[in-house]
């Protein structure tokens, strides 16, 4: 197995890659997804801000205004813990990709807007962080959707609740213990 | 593969499904007056302030704006006024301001509101306006003038705020929009009010 899949394979199986990725995605998820929970009302003028949405009929701001935020720290809790992996990976990768997206798209127009190096176009991007500088931004968004494609091609199961459970629920049925060859 | 495949999809619609009940039970239970109304059309204005003039809209929705005002004012398709710092001065200094009679509306949250605003200024802020137009409009309605802001620069909530006023009964023609703002009022070096909060 380890000839098959060469060195990257034999760095994900000792469980490291995914387990810092985990740790830092969904940290980082759940302090941001938290921070916009707690002022949906905030987080709703931001989401307008950007423009993607239509803004009649309201319901799709304001859901996603109520949802987004709750579907970040979900998803970063089960990073955090260990379930559903692959699937909070895939689900914060492409969240990741339509905010870096819409960043880029408003930091242009700022870009238009004033006389000021790019790397100087500095705004509050309803984040969760505050007032950010552009540059620094996308660098923190290609590192987070960068972990957030580990999480989801990674094999590894180690130190995930979800394997430990597996094991638990393997040992505790004789049936499946047999079938499985244990 | 596909297995996977099918397990990660299972995953992702799990994540889903959790996240809407978590976020829609969270805002209906929530009582600290940060549920989203989601109804609400917190932007709403008239159509027309999105796309074209129409015929017979105010002269002054065409002259120039104050620096750093939009160039088109949004609120010209309400009926209301547009308002300059000059003349926003002279009616924080007419008497008629300690009569009821010109009223400051602060269209910005609380935590802004209680640490900075224009001196006597009324607190409806645009996204909780259920919470304190029942209060504010015993003071709105006998006013002759109505002064609208927000943080100023782009903030349009002043506008969306006037918006809501005329539909509880507030004139348009007694709703002035003070574009500048909060930011202009405080860089002109005027005098502001803080909430105090004791230890």
């Amino acid at each position: 197995m380890m000839q098959r899949g060469g060195w990257l394979r034999r760095v994900d199986d000792t469980g490291v890659p995914l387990g810092v990725a985990r740790l830092v995605l969904g940290g980082m998820f759940v302090f941001m997804g938290l921070s916009k929970a707690l002022d949906p009302i905030d987080f709703l003028k931001f989401v307008r801000m950007y423009d993607i949405l239509p803004e009649t009929p309201p319901y799709f701001l304001n859901l996603t205004a109520v949802i987004l935020p709750v579907l970040e720290v979900v998803c970063g809790v089960a990073l955090l813990l260990g379930v559903a992996v692959r699937g909070a990976g895939l689900t914060l990768f492409g969240m990741l990709l339509v905010f870096t997206a819409a960043l880029i798209s408003q930091s242009l127009d700022i870009h238009a807007a004033k006389p000021i190096a790019y790397c100087d176009v500095r705004f509050d991007c309803g984040c969760g962080t505050g007032e950010v500088y552009i540059c620094r931004k996308l660098a923190e968004n290609a590192a987070l959707t960068l972990l957030a494609l580990l999480a989801s091609l990674s094999r590894s199961r180690r130190f995930c609740l979800s394997a430990w459970l597996s094991r638990v629920s393997l040992s505790t049925d004789p049936e499946r213990s047999w079938a499985a060859g244990s | 593969m596909a297995r996977i495949a099918t397990q990660t999809f299972v995953e992702i619609a799990v994540l889903m499904a959790v996240s809407v009940a978590v976020g829609l039970g969270v805002n209906t239970a929530r009582q600290d007056n940060q549920s989203v109304a989601l109804a609400r059309n917190y932007f709403a204005r008239p159509d027309a302030v999105r796309t074209v003039l129409p015929a017979g809209a105010p002269a002054e929705a065409l002259s120039e704006p104050a620096t750093g005002a939009s160039t088109e004012f949004a609120g010209s398709y309400l009926g209301v006024h547009r308002a300059k710092f000059d003349e926003v001065r002279s009616w924080f200094e007419d008497p008629k301001l300690t009569a009821g009679l010109h009223v400051f509306v602060d269209a910005r949250d609380q935590g802004l509101f209680d640490s900075g605003r224009i001196p006597g200024a009324v607190l409806v802020d645009h996204y909780r306006s259920d919470r304190y137009l029942p209060d504010a409009l015993n003071i709105l309605l006998p006013a002759e003038r109505v002064i609208v802001y927000c943080h100023g620069g782009d903030c349009e909530d002043s506008i969306f705020l006037s918006h809501t006023l005329i539909e509880n009964g507030i004139e348009p023609d007694h709703i002035y929009v003070f574009e500048g703002g909060y930011e202009e009022w405080e860089a002109q070096g005027m005098p502001v009010e803080r909430t105090e909060w004791s230890s």
